[in-house]
């Protein structure tokens, strides 16, 4: 009996343990999936493209917006055009008025200073001036009319002389609507410079967008042997000196990779038709002079893989 | 340690350290090389009239390659010739002239003519090669084009060639009433010449490697056979004593034994044959047809097309006929292989609903990624053959009929890379060409 109960105090306690064990990893799973999946960090900065291009400050052109004619048209219509006329058609009659009214009003400041005097003349002339406004209505009419002529004739020689450029600026200003600033505007009246304030640094090496440029002249000059066989397994590096105005001090073959199979004449086509690249490309252009000592030396690296697919 | 520390700094060391900048060139452009072929220094006259027509073969050779773009010599500067002065580069670089060539002819006492040529490069500013020949006067063409192989070889590094035969099928008479003939020629169309009459019909002329001999399929009598002919003597015989039609043969590559197909109660096998003990070989079996063999440069392998999976199709089998296997699996219909004497390439002809009739190339190798490429289309274009260099394709384009005349077929040779299609001049219609190798 004795026994009886240890053995089954045994396989009862075995029985539990077993128990214990499958609960637990249905609990807490298999030891492998402990390990937690590290997360990949992926760096990255956010870089403005003026550190990467390096580019010397350059001289911007700003285009000058230009006000919509038929916009402006349609506003003057709005507003008085007797008095938009008169700023424009009084300037040459100030000087007469001046005088009649100068010796009236300010007398004294005339002795002391005309230059003063023209100018507190006409400050206080532009509220009498508003004042005075309607009496020289029909005079003002009739200078307009005489005056208008002359610069609409002008005009009008101009016009005729362009009349499908004239015809081109109607339609689109019409298509712009009446607004007298549009984000269409693309005509530029004036130009105004302005430097660019750009992180330009000498020492830095060549950026990407001065070697694309130097590599793009010496793509337009090298004509590889196309169709020879083996040719995309061949590289050529050469190495070159360069003068202080780009043009080719020396070139010298710094490595040649010509694999077994591959016909030595086929290699050697390959690195004369690199060599005449470099040389027909000089003097290379669009090199800063300021950063000699950056691109004094540098190695192309001829690779006519992509070519023969 | 020490010795430790050297190892690292050797592997370390490049021309990164120094901060020498690399670009990498992957694009160029695909231009003829402006040449500038200088008029002849000549010591006579009769030497005047030479000199001219070997500078005008040479020009044409060159031209015709596509690769090479002769300058007019009315845009010449310096006027100075011959291969005895160093010449003004600068004036030669002025009319953009990257290549110039100047020759010089001589009369010697023993009534031969001396031809002497030099290669310079205006960019680099040095003579590339300089070579010259001793021949009697009427083997200046083949001087000439001996010139312009070297010339070929020197600035592109392939072999040139242009001194070379074409043998062809010389085709005339009406639609219904076809009559041909083996003709030959030099590769620029010169020197034209048939071999055979036009009694009976005559298909696939194929050059042995030495130029010297001829297999072609001949309708003699009623029954197409296969026979080689000597071209110099004329003569001829069936080659290989077949129950059946034997037709498509081609020589190896070593003269010594040649390959064909032959056709028996409803299929078609390759068989080899010994040229010198006429022993024959079947390399193929089954029910299919297998036909137009070719062999690889080195006589190991063997492509044909077959249908043995339904449709014609290219497959590569060794020499023995042993380990057969497909290599086209486009769309469409592949027939007449040629292997590249290069051994990289494998010309072919391919019909589809979609393109008609175009030829195309495929790598030779299994390992690599098979990707065809389409070189010639056209509205029957068929039967490619390669120049010994393996970079140049030939082949005979057919045109629709006309009416009740049939219409045209002619030669044309094409780049590998599918640039520079040329038409070769011949008298007649002409298909089913074949080139020589250069001729020694």
């Amino acid at each position: 009996m004795k026994n009886n109960n240890d053995n089954f105090l045994l396989f009862l306690s075995f029985s539990i343990a077993i128990h214990l064990v499958v609960i637990y990893f249905f609990i807490f799973g298999l030891p492998y999936s402990f390990k937690e999946q590290s997360e990949e960090v992926i760096y990255f900065e956010m870089l403005p493209i003026s550190d990467i291009s390096n580019i010397k400050n350059q001289q911007k052109s700003k285009e000058k917006e230009v006000e919509n004619e038929i916009a402006k048209k349609v506003q003057n219509t709005k507003s008085d055009p007797v008095e938009e006329k008169k700023e424009i058609d009084i300037k040459p009659e100030e000087k007469p008025i001046e005088k009649k009214e100068v010796p009236e009003e300010d007398n004294k400041k005339e002795i002391v200073d005309k230059e003063k005097e023209i100018i507190t003349i006409k400050k206080k002339e532009e509220p009498k001036k508003k004042e005075v406004a309607p009496k020289p209505k029909e005079e003002i009419k009739k200078i307009d009319a005489k005056d208008n002529k002359k610069p609409k004739d002008k005009k009008q020689k101009k016009q005729n002389n362009s009349e499908l450029d004239s015809l081109l600026k109607t339609l689109e200003q019409s298509s712009e609507g009446t607004d007298t600033k549009s984000a269409k505007h693309s005509r530029a009246m004036h130009n105004d410079t302005q430097e660019s304030k750009g992180n330009y640094d000498e020492n830095l090496p060549l950026s990407i967008t001065e070697m694309n440029l130097i590599k793009k002249q010496i793509e337009n000059n090298w004509n590889p042997p196309l169709g020879a066989k083996d040719i995309s397994k061949i590289r050529v590096t050469l190495l070159i000196i360069l003068d202080k105005d780009g043009s080719l001090l020396d070139v010298q073959l710094v490595d040649k990779v010509c694999p077994f199979g591959v016909s030595v004449a086929s290699c050697n086509a390959l690195v004369n038709s690199a060599i005449i690249a470099v040389k027909k490309a000089s003097p290379i252009a669009n090199l800063n002079p300021v950063r000699y000592s950056i691109w004094k030396t540098f190695n192309f690296d001829f690779d006519p893989s992509k070519l023969s697919r | 340690m020490h010795r430790l520390i050297c190892l690292l700094l050797i592997l370390t060391y490049n021309l990164n350290i120094y901060g020498i900048q690399t670009i990498i060139i992957d694009r160029g452009q695909v231009n003829p090389i402006p040449i500038a072929i200088n008029y002849c220094d000549a010591d006579s006259s009769e030497s005047t009239i030479i000199g001219n027509d070997i500078i005008k073969v040479i020009s044409n050779d060159l031209k015709s390659s596509g690769l090479f773009r002769p300058i007019s010599s009315s845009a010449f500067i310096e006027r100075k010739t011959g291969i005895e002065h160093k010449p003004l580069f600068a004036a030669w670089r002025q009319i953009n002239a990257d290549i110039l060539i100047n020759t010089t002819i001589t009369k010697l006492p023993s009534g031969k003519i001396k031809i002497s040529f030099k290669l310079w490069d205006t960019i680099l500013e040095k003579d590339l090669i300089g070579e010259f020949f001793e021949i009697p006067h009427n083997l200046w063409r083949r001087v000439a084009h001996k010139i312009a192989d070297k010339i070929y070889e020197k600035i592109t590094g392939e072999k040139g060639y242009f001194d070379t035969k074409i043998v062809y099928v010389s085709e005339s008479g009406s639609y219904f009433k076809r009559l041909k003939r083996i003709a030959m020629m030099d590769h620029d169309g010169a020197n034209h010449r048939y071999l055979t009459d036009d009694k009976y019909l005559v298909l696939t002329p194929r050059f042995s490697p030495h130029s010297d001999k001829i297999l072609y399929l001949s309708y003699v009598k009623k029954t197409p056979r296969v026979y080689i002919r000597d071209i110099k003597t004329g003569r001829e015989s069936v080659l290989g004593d077949f129950p059946g039609m034997s037709f498509a043969p081609h020589f190896s590559y070593d003269g010594n034994k040649a390959i064909m197909s032959v056709a028996k109660d409803g299929s078609t096998h390759i068989v080899e044959i010994d040229l010198r003990t006429k022993k024959t070989v079947k390399l193929t079996n089954g029910y299919s047809i297998n036909t137009s063999p070719s062999y690889s440069p080195d006589g190991k392998k063997i492509v044909f097309n077959s249908d043995r999976s339904g449709s014609r199709q290219l497959y590569i089998m060794n020499s023995d006929g042993s380990n057969v296997q497909r290599i086209s699996f486009g769309g469409g219909v592949y027939t007449a292989p040629s292997w590249s004497p290069r051994g990289d390439y494998i010309a072919f002809t391919k019909m589809t609903r979609s393109e008609g009739f175009t030829i195309g190339v495929m790598r030779a190798s299994l390992d690599e990624n098979n990707s065809e490429r389409i070189i010639a289309s056209g509205y029957l274009v068929e039967g490619p053959c390669w120049a010994q260099n393996g970079r140049v394709v030939m082949f005979a384009k057919g045109y629709p009929p006309v009416g009740k005349q049939s219409g045209k077929s002619r030669i044309y040779t094409i780049d590998l890379t599918g640039y520079n299609e040329q038409e070769i001049p011949t008298p007649k219609d002409a298909s089913d060409p074949e080139w020589s190798r250069s001729l020694d």
